[in-house]
């Protein structure tokens, strides 16, 4: 990935909705203490808002896929739908993608490998129109999108983490 | 490859054995295939020997040099020239040059002998011969046969016009792993086609190659010098480069290969398809090969990416491994999006506003226009993270920044609180700006 698209990719993966957030700000500027409730009250909400943001990057990061495309509209068309309140992720993250194929039975061979792929397509978004070759040329650009992101929300977390320790640590 | 800023290259040519070769010889072999002139001539400056990288000497009464030579300009390299070393270098090179000048003892023993002692082709031997008379005429495109890790590009030849044809053809493929020179190269390799191949896979007999995926490549090598003449060398350097390193028995049934109609080993390449024996010559079934074989060529590609996967054979398995990372990857996503949720829910560095929905790289550049008393912040934050994903280096980089922040504790947060509200508008309009921009990708 080329260092453009991974500082993006860390420059959105933290939250966009600040809004409801004033106020636990506000606590926190006087006080240095936030209530706990504000904060746990929208956790659910936070935490989409910056998954949200985390696959807004995965698109901006590596435009132009085939995947990405098919990602950035998927969000669209949820943000458009739900506003703020849905829990639906656009990366979709149940546990057995095969369970929604309905199979799982162990079949011949190319039923075998017919059902992984159709998983996989469900898997990487934009993945069900895509033939078998242009799948895995996505799925490769998609997993080191992903791992680019993921290495970048880490980041981001154990920066967070240091700070506000080092807050703590001032504040006292 | 090595198209990078020439201050990379010194440091990795040093890594090679440079230290070796400059204890034993006080000569150095700066003549990697891909760099062009001018890195040489950086890289040469950086050697800590005051010898300098001579430059291919069309006079044979200089006996030092050369290394690389021909890369560099001649007027460059001529001054300085320091006493050879031993003469007994001189006398290896005399026996090699003799060798070079017969093509059919273009054997791995004189590759093999001089790739050891070195690590890398004994360049200097070798570019002695370039000052050498006697191959003057001989016009050995020696330097063709390099192997990945040897990178050497052999001054076999005289003469200035070769001189400049290198160089020329030298840094055009600069970028390439293996030095393919321009057409001249190959044109010259066409006189000596049947040599070409034995000296290719010869040369460079310190890598292991597959013998299989090398006579693929053999066979693919073979093709492109009967049907497509030059053009074709210089499409598939990496297959030249994977030839040359093999050093198998094969090349003795190139051209046997080339005639046969059918042949035992499966020839096929991006332009021709081959019927492999016994079976159907249809354009269907051909073509469905073309697609099996691009297909396992994606399949190889995933299982570099995904972890543990290559200990894993067959399709199926390596697809629930590729399902099963997938999904793993976008847990961890989802988890990191919570931890991160909790970690630190007031501190807003939110810089959606910074994307500039048209222009990717701008974001990278400049600090998010709301947070201006944050702008080394910001900055820090949008060109911090190096191209690895070192996030040791990124959070060292990140803390060191936030130090600073932390000393204005308060209007940091009090920059940011104004911020957010602005942010959060323009969480909108970034969305509707993203279907702008898929709209006319699409």
């Amino acid at each position: 990935m080329p260092p453009t698209s991974v500082c993006v990719c860390l420059s959105l993966s933290l939250p966009a909705a600040r809004q409801d957030n004033l106020h636990s700000m506000d606590n926190h500027s006087t006080h240095g203490v936030f209530s706990s409730k504000h904060v746990n009250a929208s956790l659910a909400e936070r935490s989409h808002r910056i998954k949200m943001a985390a696959e807004m990057g995965l698109v901006r990061s590596s435009r132009g896929r085939h995947w990405s495309r098919a990602l950035g509209r998927r969000l669209l068309q949820r943000e458009g739908i739900t506003g703020c309140g849905c829990k639906n992720a656009a990366l979709s993250t149940s546990s057995n993608v095969f369970e929604d194929l309905g199979v799982r039975e162990i079949e011949d061979d190319a039923a075998e490998i017919e059902t992984r792929v159709r998983a996989l397509q469900r898997l990487v978004p934009g993945g069900e129109e895509l033939g078998l070759e242009r799948l895995f040329e996505e799925t490769a650009d998609y997993i080191e999108a992903l791992q680019g992101q993921v290495s970048a929300m880490r980041a981001m977390s154990c920066l967070l983490d240091g700070l506000e320790r080092e807050k703590r640590m001032m504040g006292k | 490859m090595y198209r990078g800023p020439p201050d990379q290259l010194p440091s990795c040519l040093l890594d090679l054995n440079w230290e070796q070769t400059m204890e034993s010889t006080g000569h150095f072999e700066a003549a990697l295939s891909s760099v062009d002139g001018m890195a040489v001539h950086k890289l040469v400056g950086r050697l800590p020997h005051s010898h300098h990288v001579g430059v291919r000497l069309n006079s044979p009464p200089r006996p030092n040099l050369s290394m690389a030579g021909h890369f560099l300009q001649p007027q460059q390299a001529m001054g300085g020239l320091p006493p050879s070393g031993t003469p007994m270098p001189l006398t290896h090179l005399d026996q090699f040059s003799a060798d070079l000048g017969r093509f059919s003892s273009f054997g791995g023993r004189n590759y093999g002998h001089l790739a050891t002692q070195f690590g890398f082709l004994d360049t200097e031997k070798l570019s002695r011969t370039a000052s050498s008379q006697s191959l003057q005429t001989s016009r050995l495109p020696i330097g063709r046969e390099i192997p990945a890790q040897n990178r050497l590009q052999l001054d076999v030849n005289n003469g200035e016009s070769m001189n400049a044809r290198e160089e020329s053809s030298v840094s055009d493929p600069a970028s390439r792993e293996v030095s393919l020179g321009a057409p001249a190269w190959s044109s010259e390799k066409k006189r000596k086609a049947p040599p070409k191949g034995k000296a290719k896979e010869v040369g460079l007999a310190n890598s292991a190659m597959d013998p299989p995926k090398v006579a693929e490549e053999d066979a693919k090598r073979c093709r492109s010098n009967e049907k497509n003449g030059n053009e074709d060398d210089a499409l598939k350097p990496k297959v030249e480069q994977n030839d040359g390193s093999s050093g198998n028995g094969n090349g003795g049934q190139k051209q046997g290969r080339n005639a046969a109609a059918k042949s035992p080993e499966p020839p096929k390449d991006f332009i021709h398809v081959r019927a492999r024996r016994g079976q159907a010559t249809d354009s269907h079934s051909l073509a469905e090969r073309v697609r099996r074989e691009k297909i396992s060529q994606r399949m190889k590609l995933l299982q570099d990416l995904v972890p543990g996967c290559n200990k894993v054979t067959g399709k199926a398995v390596m697809l629930d491994e590729i399902i099963n990372y997938v999904q793993s990857l976008q847990r961890q996503v989802e988890f990191l999006s919570m931890k991160l949720a909790t970690v630190n829910p007031h501190l807003d560095i939110d810089s959606l506003a910074n994307l500039l929905p048209k222009d990717m790289h701008q974001t990278c550049v400049y600090a998010p226009p709301p947070c201006v008393d944050h702008s080394q912040q910001g900055a820090s934050l949008h060109c911090v993270l190096p191209d690895g994903m070192e996030t040791q280096s990124a959070v060292n980089l990140l803390d060191s920044t936030f130090h600073q922040g932390l000393s204005t504790h308060q209007p940091f947060l009090d920059g940011f609180e104004s911020a957010s509200s602005q942010l959060g508008t323009f969480w909108e309009d970034d969305l509707q700006n993203i279907t702008h921009m898929d709209i006319g990708q699409n």
